[in-house]
């Protein structure tokens, strides 16, 4: 179940943000190895 | 690559775009024009909106999704079939990420968001045909919809970067 902040428009668009991040980090980690 | 297999790439990539641009513009309609307009509107006139304007995007909406995924998958498979190094690529590498994320917010529209608004707009079609007060189960139907909405919503971030990437973004795995 989400969490309250994740349910406003603001925190929803953070979240997707930081897992946008999240994901091209760990690709360039990945690639790294 | 021959000529018809590069028309076939095309038209698959422009199905893909274009239904996607429709089903994202429409969750977006949702998220952040609907979600706060909504409850501004009048009360008497929210029920004329939920079984006319909204029963009409969600067709849209869950169509949408399911020709963008279906071109997607389509797009893929010829480009496996043409080039048997796609699934090695970096290309590939990274528009499967978004691909996945694709995936997961199709279902959540066929399987959660749709199934939960069909009761709504029923409840609410009832409302005005039979005078029937507000079934029960509505606000945890809304919010069931609504959460699903918000994730796809935040899936969809992550989602465009990695299928924009796939093409601008090349130095991603070096």
């Amino acid at each position: 179940m989400l969490s309250k902040p994740l349910l406003t428009i603001k925190g929803t668009i953070i979240a997707g943000v930081v897992i946008t991040i999240v994901l091209v980090v760990a690709a360039r980690i990945w690639a790294g190895i | 690559m021959t000529v018809s297999q590069e028309v076939y790439l095309d038209l698959m990539r422009l199905g893909h775009i274009f239904s996607g641009i429709l089903w994202i513009g429409v969750l977006y309609f949702y998220n952040f024009i609907q979600a706060i307009a909504l409850p501004k509107m009048e009360a008497s006139a929210r029920p004329q909106y939920q079984v006319t304007i909204l029963p009409f995007s969600l067709l849209v909406f869950r169509w949408a999704a399911a020709a963008t995924l279906l071109f997607g998958l389509l797009y893929i498979a010829g480009a496996g079939l043409i080039d048997s190094d796609y699934f090695e690529s970096d290309r590939f590498k990274t528009v499967a990420i978004g691909g996945i994320l694709g995936i997961i917010m199709a279902y959540n529209v066929w399987f959660i968001i749709w199934p939960n608004q069909k009761k709504i707009i029923a409840a609410v079609q009832d409302t005005i045909d039979n005078g029937a007060a507000a079934h029960a189960d509505q606000p945890k139907w809304a919010r069931t919809a609504l959460l699903a909405s918000r994730t796809n919503t935040m899936l969809s971030i992550p989602m465009l970067f990695f299928m924009v990437a796939a093409r601008h973004l090349p130095s991603l795995w070096s």
